[in-house]
């Protein structure tokens, strides 16, 4: 296999997790508008919580990762609740938001760093092994990052067919005229931090199993996820997923024709790109939720 | 109430004298020296190791009586691994501390202060860094080897092992730059062929893309040399990417705790440890170290260990010459009328060049079921 399907394989693969990141991401910015970089401190959150009950206390890592899912949730409502809704009621601008969320990712980096020390936690418990792929090989938990979808399409459809979902969109468009009709706008923003945060738990894990984890680790995964927001626009879910794995791909076959070291300048030369010459997203109003 | 406090007070009192009575006939004054160690980042286990180092030369200093009249004291900052993080915290150093000497790591931390320790006029002792943009610097004296020592012997015994090809993975800084240009110069005159090269940004943790491309280059061996944990994450990201040669480069603290298996295998170029030494400074350190802190101790917390002990011996040359010991300038003067100390790690002395990098002993080791093993030791004779 060529270096340059081998390296787009390996980008799909990492673009699916960027992808899943992306929607967890979405679900929260698209419906209250808040650049809540503190999902930084959500995602982290999970994944030290995993890594400390299976490998410090021994659970079985499925158990770990299912305690993580209310963990994360509850985790990502108590901040929409402690500082996001005060700052609403008041009508604070959006710096406000944007400031407090930084300074919650802040405190949270360096609660990680004293509690598990700045180095890297290894994701020991989860073998990471490669997997002949034909001619080519692949880790198995890039691999597994493919799964990522599943937790998109869940997403996707529950924004799609329920009754909340409705909501959400309906208040991610203009919450204004969702509030007349009767949409409650504090349970909706409540739904959307819940569910956003509660999908930063596979992505974790995915993430992890190869990277481990350091205190700095959600606000390196949220760097990507959240330009693959506004690359792909604010108007749906699947706009956020589908740049996302656009940039897991353009990053990995970068590599062929940049030196290695622009991996990440490629990211953000796209994102400067869209944000000049279609400030909207490039998917525009393609897909709608 | 009151007479639980004045009995506390009482007892301090009597602590306090008791404490003092001796520190005051033997050491009156205290002597400040500054370190930028990584105390936090991705090579935070690195800056732990340096500053139990610096702790125990400190203890050794001081519980001889400290050294021509003054105790030690160390204010260790963190630089957290980057030249930026270096910047703030040496400036703290000579702008409120005001120290004479210190001592740091980090190659592109000790190239981005050292302006400062110029115009400062602050002597500083490089404890880790590895850049040939290192020597030659009047205010900088190396207490690590630099550049060839390390990469030709590792370059040979490679080839000498029937590795033919390579490819090089580090990372964008002096320490990934310059040492893969001498490893390349060094593996390609003996034969060998560099396959691939890869560089990464400091602190990445993702490596796949890289090691795809050098997967599909198919080497030998993969020469690998970066700071801290990045290189356990590495290694194992590469075994998981179907590469199953050997790995060439400067064994990290955390790699086989961070690779486990992966990294077995793992030759590494360093500067040469013997803790079963007979030599009184060797087993001095040993003793010290594994006594306060319940383990051996490696090259990185040693070479700061030295960095302590050479200045208590310069504080006593400057102090016997009448001159003030917190005088940069009289520190730099007296290092250079006696450019030698004693090797705490093996044995024998350190002795500076006139381009200001060292000699000492250089040892290629094994990690062989999780330890290093020695498999080659370079003395500066035999080299």
């Amino acid at each position: 296999m060529s270096l340059l399907l081998t390296l787009a394989l390996l980008g799909l693969t990492v673009g699916s997790l960027y992808a899943l990141f992306a929607v967890s991401f979405g679900v929260i910015y698209n419906v209250t508008h808040i650049f809540h970089l503190a999902h930084g401190a959500v995602i982290g959150t999970a994944g030290y919580v995993i890594f400390f009950l299976a490998a410090k206390l021994g659970w079985p890592v499925w158990l770990a990762i299912l305690a993580a899912v209310p963990v994360a949730a509850a985790l990502g409502a108590a901040i929409e609740l402690a500082f996001y809704r005060p700052l609403r009621r008041r009508d604070a601008p959006h710096v406000a938001f944007f400031l407090t969320s930084v300074g919650i990712l802040i405190v949270a980096e360096g609660l990680f760093g004293t509690i598990f020390g700045p180095g890297v936690m290894a994701y020991g418990f989860l073998p990471l092994a490669p997997v002949p792929l034909g001619p080519t090989t692949l880790p198995n938990a890039n691999l597994a990052m493919l799964a990522a979808w599943a937790f998109v399409a869940l997403a996707v459809a529950y924004v799609l067919a329920t009754r909340t979902g409705r909501f959400m969109r309906a208040v991610a468009d203009t919450p204004g005229v969702a509030a007349t009709v009767g949409v409650d706008l504090d349970r909706t923003y409540l739904v959307s931090f819940l569910l956003g945060s509660a999908l930063t738990v596979p992505g974790v894990v995915l993430y992890a199993w190869t990277q481990g984890l350091t205190p700095l680790s959600g606000l390196n995964v949220l760097l990507v996820a959240s330009a693959a927001v506004v690359i792909g626009g604010r108007t749906g879910l699947l706009s956020g997923a589908i740049a996302a794995l656009g940039l897991g791909i353009v990053q990995a076959v970068a590599l062929v024709f940049l030196p290695s070291g622009w991996q990440d300048a490629v990211v953000f030369s796209l994102l400067f790109l869209v944000i000049a010459l279609r400030p909207d997203g490039v998917f525009g109003r393609t897909f709608r939720w | 109430m009151s007479i639980v406090s004045r009995s506390h007070a009482l007892a301090a009192l009597g602590v306090f004298a008791a404490a003092a009575r001796p520190a005051f006939a033997q050491t009156a004054k205290t002597y400040t020296f500054g370190a930028l160690l990584p105390l936090t980042g991705f090579a935070a286990e690195i800056g732990q190791e340096q500053s139990q180092g610096m702790q125990a030369g400190v203890d050794a200093v001081n519980a001889r009586g400290g050294v021509a009249g003054w105790t030690l004291k160390a204010i260790p900052l963190d630089h957290k691994g980057t030249a930026a993080g270096g910047v703030q915290a040496f400036n703290q150093l000579v702008n409120l501390e005001k120290v004479p000497y210190a001592l740091m790591g980090f190659a592109a931390v000790i190239l981005a202060t050292y302006p400062m320790a110029v115009q400062n006029q602050v002597l500083v002792l490089n404890i880790g860094g590895i850049s040939t943009n290192l020597l030659d610097k009047p205010w900088l004296y190396n207490n690590q080897l630099i550049g060839e020592p390390l990469n030709v012997p590792l370059a040979q015994y490679a080839r000498e092992h029937g590795i033919r090809t390579a490819a090089i993975l580090v990372g964008e800084d002096p320490l990934g730059r310059d040492n893969s240009a001498i490893f390349n110069t060094a593996f390609t005159k003996r034969g060998g062929t560099i396959v691939a090269s890869e560089t990464f940004p400091i602190g990445a943790t993702d490596f796949s893309a890289q090691l795809t491309k050098i997967r599909t280059a198919n080497p030998d061996a993969i020469f690998n040399i970066v700071a801290g944990d990045t290189q356990g994450l590495i290694v194992k990201q590469a075994r998981a990417a179907g590469f199953k040669g050997v790995f060439l480069g400067l064994g990290q603290p955390n790699l086989y705790k961070l690779a486990g298996e992966a990294a077995e295998g793992f030759i590494s170029a360093g500067l040469a440890e013997d803790w079963g030494s007979s030599n009184r400074n060797v087993r001095q350190l040993y003793t010290s170290y594994k006594n306060k802190f319940g383990q051996q101790p490696s090259w990185i917390g040693g070479t700061v260990y030295e960095g302590v002990l050479l200045l208590a011996k310069l504080i006593d040359n400057v102090a016997r010459s009448g001159k003030d010991p917190r005088s940069g300038a009289a520190l730099q003067a007296a290092l250079e009328a006696s450019p030698s100390f004693p090797n705490c790690l093996s044995g024998g002395q350190v002795v500076f060049r006139k381009d200001h990098g060292c000699t000492r002993a250089v040892a290629l080791s094994e990690l062989r079921s999780g330890k290093w093993v020695t498999v080659r030791v370079i003395t500066p004779s035999s080299s």
